[in-house]
């Protein structure tokens, strides 16, 4: 049969028995609408969870922490990760960058905000140095995150203050111990730490929540950094507390989750003045970036030949999780879709039955098996096309409600996002297929029992 | 000479649930004729019906029918031969309650494969030799048992067959109605149209040339002196 003709003739029997296909329809487009719900509301969770919070094509690498280990044993701190390794890793295939990253091994602490805040606030330095390779194409300002000690033209004057005691005029500051002009210290904070000032620290002090607009206004922002000391601990081991100020030049998600990221070389400089020379060797970790996510095993394998180990940064057990809930969802609609594809059987059974003297008569005036069995299927593919297609649009509808009504009744958390559904195209084409699967899959038995059964034994049913 | 035969059975035989219905069946209907099958209820008439016309494909022996042997065809195959060659009457006409009476008539044309899209002018056509041009959007259930069973010979007629296999046609019909229905067979007979009837009713039998008696799965041929016979 003409395709043409099979879609008349599947319109004229479905406008004919309406209500069965409207009630064959409304049972896919239910289960289809739960799946599609929950594979979107678990979609959705995942990208936050695995693109903003954790990042699923990067990984940290650290030396393998062993309790034998001789430095360790001696209270040297951890090997760092050299240069040579670092080489190494850059060679693996897949791998896009690999940057390094230095903890603080001394005590320091910090205050500021005061024109932020209407008063300064004092707190534990938590902070590390970042490789500028790493945030190398993002934008930052007023100052690049670089070393600005290092000379070059963005580098300090080092000009005595005693020629111009406020040093403002190459937005520099006195650095009294030396008594010289230094640029701040540039230092970047991470999407994290933002989220977390604007649903905890924010509403509890009745602060403004700060968008990515507004922190890029806070570029430039400056706080007063103790060096050696702290508010909790002793002073450092070695070196002569001393204060340097830092200046807020932008946000990146590569910056330490919780906390301030340097660029790397000055905290190189700190750890080695305050600690020893070893420490200011080397990087404390390295941060593996793939080209594709799927690189990613065959990068860590690659670290563990060389002595590290991967940082857990808990993104494993969050995807796991993610996984088990999207599946367990999954399981309970798929539930729902198969009663209704054997609802779909049923109906097609009963059909069969009512309408196999219909069926001979058409296999009278010529309809083949073939023909019986393409009629009664494309009933099928439009009642699961329709079904389909009322269960995605259900589903988008129910989605956009909680969306809205999380806005309106869910208080503010980190990285709570716009929406808490994705839909991608994939996954719309992949329900409709499921429905149309599904429908055909329920209608394939009496359809081919339809074109089994003889004309002539058709025609004589009742 | 007699006119070349349109249907040759030889030695068909058929049976349901180990029961035998037809036991040998072996006739030959010319070019032309306008036959009645006639025999009591349940004695085989409509299954050997079937089996000339290609809706039934599990029964024994030869049959050769419009040249065709309707035994070696194929299930795409006897589609084909009854949708082109062959057209079928029945006695409860098989109408679909949903389609209009032009739809019922040009549906065989959803089924011949071909890309013309005249079907509804020929389907009017048809319904204008049945005289039913006139009822053409109506549905079946508005009209009579008589204008039905127009609308079905209509439909039967539809890609112009060679040969016509009736169903107890009359046998839903008033008299007058069945007489009417006689005379439209008689009419298309006269133009050209084989046919094979099957009834139990004497006023269709008497109108055919011939009659086949069917008795205990046999047949036993008595000619009637039919007037409407060509």
């Amino acid at each position: 049969m003409r395709p043409a003709r099979l879609g008349r003739l599947v319109g004229q029997n479905l406008r004919r028995s309406r209500r069965e296909f409207l009630l064959s329809s409304f049972g896919i487009a239910v289960g289809i609408a739960s799946l599609a719900f929950f594979a979107a509301l678990s979609e959705g969770v995942r990208e936050v969870v695995l693109g903003r919070i954790f990042h699923a094509d990067r990984i940290e690498l650290e030396p393998m922490k062993s309790t034998f280990e001789l430095p360790s044993l001696l209270g040297g701190g951890p090997r760092p990760v050299g240069d040579d390794t670092v080489a190494k890793l850059r060679e693996v295939p897949g791998v896009r960058r690999v940057t390094r990253r230095m903890r603080f091994q001394f005590p320091a602490k910090a205050w500021g905000g005061a024109e932020l805040f209407g008063s300064n606030r004092y707190a534990e330095l938590i902070a590390e140095g970042l490789d500028p390779d790493a945030v190398a194409g993002e934008r930052f300002d007023p100052e690049p995150f670089a070393d600005l000690e290092a000379g070059g033209p963005a580098g300090s004057s080092h000009d005595a203050c005693n020629a111009d005691p406020d040093c403002r005029r190459a937005g520099e500051y006195c650095a009294w111990d030396v008594h010289r002009c230094e640029k701040p210290v540039p230092m970047i904070i991470s999407r994290t730490l933002l989220e977390l000032y604007n649903a905890g620290f924010a509403p509890s002090h009745n602060l403004p929540r700060v968008g990515d607009f507004v922190a890029s206004r806070f570029r430039g922002f400056t706080v007063t950094v103790e060096l050696g000391v702290s508010f909790m601990g002793g002073p450092a081991a070695r070196g002569q507390p001393r204060q340097r100020r830092a200046m807020l030049v932008g946000v990146s998600d590569r910056a330490i989750p919780i906390g301030v990221s340097f660029p790397l070389p000055y905290v190189q400089r700190w750890n080695a003045e305050y600690v020893g020379g070893a420490a200011g060797q080397g990087a404390s970790s390295v941060v593996v970036e793939v080209d594709d996510k799927r690189a990613i095993t065959g990068a860590a394998a690659a670290g563990r030949a060389l002595g590290l180990s991967v940082v857990d940064s808990g993104a494993e057990q969050a995807g796991l999780a993610i996984t088990f809930v999207g599946l367990l969802f999954a399981l309970v609609s798929l539930a729902i879709v198969v009663v209704a594809t054997l609802n779909i059987a049923h109906t097609f059974y009963r059909a069969v039955a009512e309408r196999l003297r219909e069926l001979g008569i058409l296999r009278a005036v010529g309809a083949s098996a073939a023909d019986v069995r393409q009629l009664l299927l494309g009933e099928a593919l439009a009642i699961g096309l329709a079904g389909g297609a009322a269960g995605v649009v259900t589903a988008r509808a129910a989605a956009t409600l909680c969306d809205l009504a999380a806005r309106r009744f869910v208080p503010d958390f980190p990285f709570k996002p716009e929406s808490f559904f994705h839909f991608s195209p994939l996954l719309v084409l992949a329900v409709m297929g499921f429905a149309v699967a599904a429908c055909l899959g329920g209608a394939l038995l009496p359809a081919l029992a339809a074109a089994r059964t003889p004309p002539a034994e058709a025609l004589t049913s009742r | 000479m007699s006119a070349p035969a349109v249907v040759e059975l030889q030695d068909v035989a058929k049976d349901y649930g180990g029961e035998p219905v037809l036991r040998g069946v072996s006739l030959t209907i010319g070019a032309g004729e306008l036959t009645a099958l006639v025999g009591r209820s349940g004695s085989g008439k409509s299954t050997l019906l079937h089996i000339m016309g290609g809706l039934d494909r599990a029964w024994r022996g030869t049959a050769r029918v419009l040249g065709t042997d309707v035994g070696a065809l194929d299930d795409r195959g006897l589609a084909r031969f009854r949708n082109r060659r062959v057209g079928f009457v029945f006695q409860a006409f098989h109408l679909l309650e949903h389609l209009t009476c032009a739809e019922n008539v040009a549906l065989p044309s959803y089924f011949d494969g071909e890309a013309r899209s005249d079907g509804a002018a020929r389907a009017r056509e048809a319904l204008d030799r049945v005289g039913m041009a006139d009822f053409a959007a109506r549905l079946p259930g508005q009209l009579s048992g008589g204008q039905k069973q127009r609308v079905a010979i209509a439909r039967s007629i539809f890609h112009r067959p060679e040969l016509l296999l009736a169903d107890e046609p009359t046998g839903n019909l008033d008299s007058e109605t069945g007489a009417r229905t006689i005379d439209l067979f008689r009419t298309l007979n006269a133009e050209g149209l084989t046919m094979l009837v099957v009834t139990h009713e004497e006023r269709v039998s008497q109108a055919a040339r011939r009659v086949l008696r069917l008795e205990d799965g046999r047949i036993a041929e008595g000619t009637a002196a039919g007037s409407g016979a060509r």
